[in-house]
């Protein structure tokens, strides 16, 4: 993955290109652009089911199927009628999310000891997406990420100053 | 109404237990045997040095399997390399290699992040614990 840093900065600026207005659709895409890494959990179980165990448990999570269902699981539980739409706005950022690790090194696995990338379609497919485009430590998405999001910032605000 | 949620929120949980244990039980994230790749091309990405054999011999860890990399630059115990290399005799020859001088930097920065979320998230939105969903504040 990159940072979580990068993932919301880039969730914020795909709710802008959207032009998604209300503060509670922006949250919802910037939540569903941390979501698949809630995988991460498996560090709390793995001293007690095992490394590779709690690994492949809880894999899922960071895969399209696993995050189709856990969104839902989540959506569930906001009132039913914005389901549809917090949904979709949850799979934006999602999408985002698995989008960005497919531009890294495979890191996202951790101790993933080697292959080329992440099963993001299993257990549909067994094809490894990933390019190596940037190693996971790098500040620079953070960094130009950061700038993006601050500048657009600055310039809505003095345009609505100035309107 | 409520009882239909509940049993909606129970289907999708158990469908999502049922992935995770065929992901456990069919395992896509394995020890490492560099004897299945022997005359292969492979990468192995961010490895512990874990102890210095001779001048350019190392054992390496990745996750919890060790692995012996012959590589002519000079790593430190501790340091955290990625090799891209030919498997020859269960070791595994270094071609290019990428040493990582911050490999947690992702994690420590990610952590601010997660409470600027709850931050921006709960200014938002509040859990109602008597019907079990998240209600917007602005709303209440």
């Amino acid at each position: 993955m990159p940072d979580l840093f990068t993932h919301i900065c880039v969730a914020y600026l795909i709710s802008l290109a959207l032009n998604i207005k209300e503060s509670h659709h922006r949250n919802i895409i910037i939540a569903g652009s941390i979501f698949p890494d809630f995988w991460k959990i498996y560090m709390i179980f793995s001293p007690f089911i095992g490394y590779y165990t709690a690994k492949n448990f809880f894999a899922p999570l960071h895969m399209v199927l696993g995050v189709l269902i856990s969104g839902a699981l989540f959506i569930s539980f906001f009132e039913k009628s914005y389901w549809r739409k917090y949904y979709m706005l949850l799979m934006i950022g999602a999408g985002s999310h698995l989008l960005l690790d497919a531009f890294l090194y495979p890191y996202g696995w951790y101790g993933w000891p080697m292959g080329d990338g992440i099963w993001f379609l299993w257990p549909l497919l067994n094809i490894e997406f990933q390019h190596g485009f940037i190693w996971p430590e790098s500040y620079l998405p953070a960094v130009v990420s950061g700038i993006i999001v601050c500048a657009v910032i600055l310039l809505r605000k003095y345009r609505f100053v100035n309107r | 109404m409520r009882k239909n949620i509940w049993l909606f929120r129970f289907c999708l949980a158990f469908v999502l237990l049922l992935l995770f244990l065929q992901c456990a039980r069919n395992p896509i994230i394995t020890e490492m045997d560099l004897g299945e790749h022997s005359g292969e091309k492979i990468a192995l990405y961010f490895a512990e040095v874990y102890e210095k054999e001779d001048m350019s011999t190392y054992i390496v860890k990745v996750g919890e399997s060790k692995v012996k990399v012959v590589c002519n630059d000079n790593f430190e115990e501790g340091d955290v390399v990625s090799f891209n290399g030919i498997v020859h005799n269960n070791t595994l020859i270094s071609e290019k290699h990428h040493i990582h001088r911050h490999p947690d930097s992702a994690f420590y920065l990610s952590i601010p992040a997660v409470f600027l979320f709850l931050i921006v998230f709960f200014r938002v939105w509040e859990f109602d614990l008597k019907n079990g969903i998240f209600l917007r504040r602005d709303k209440k």
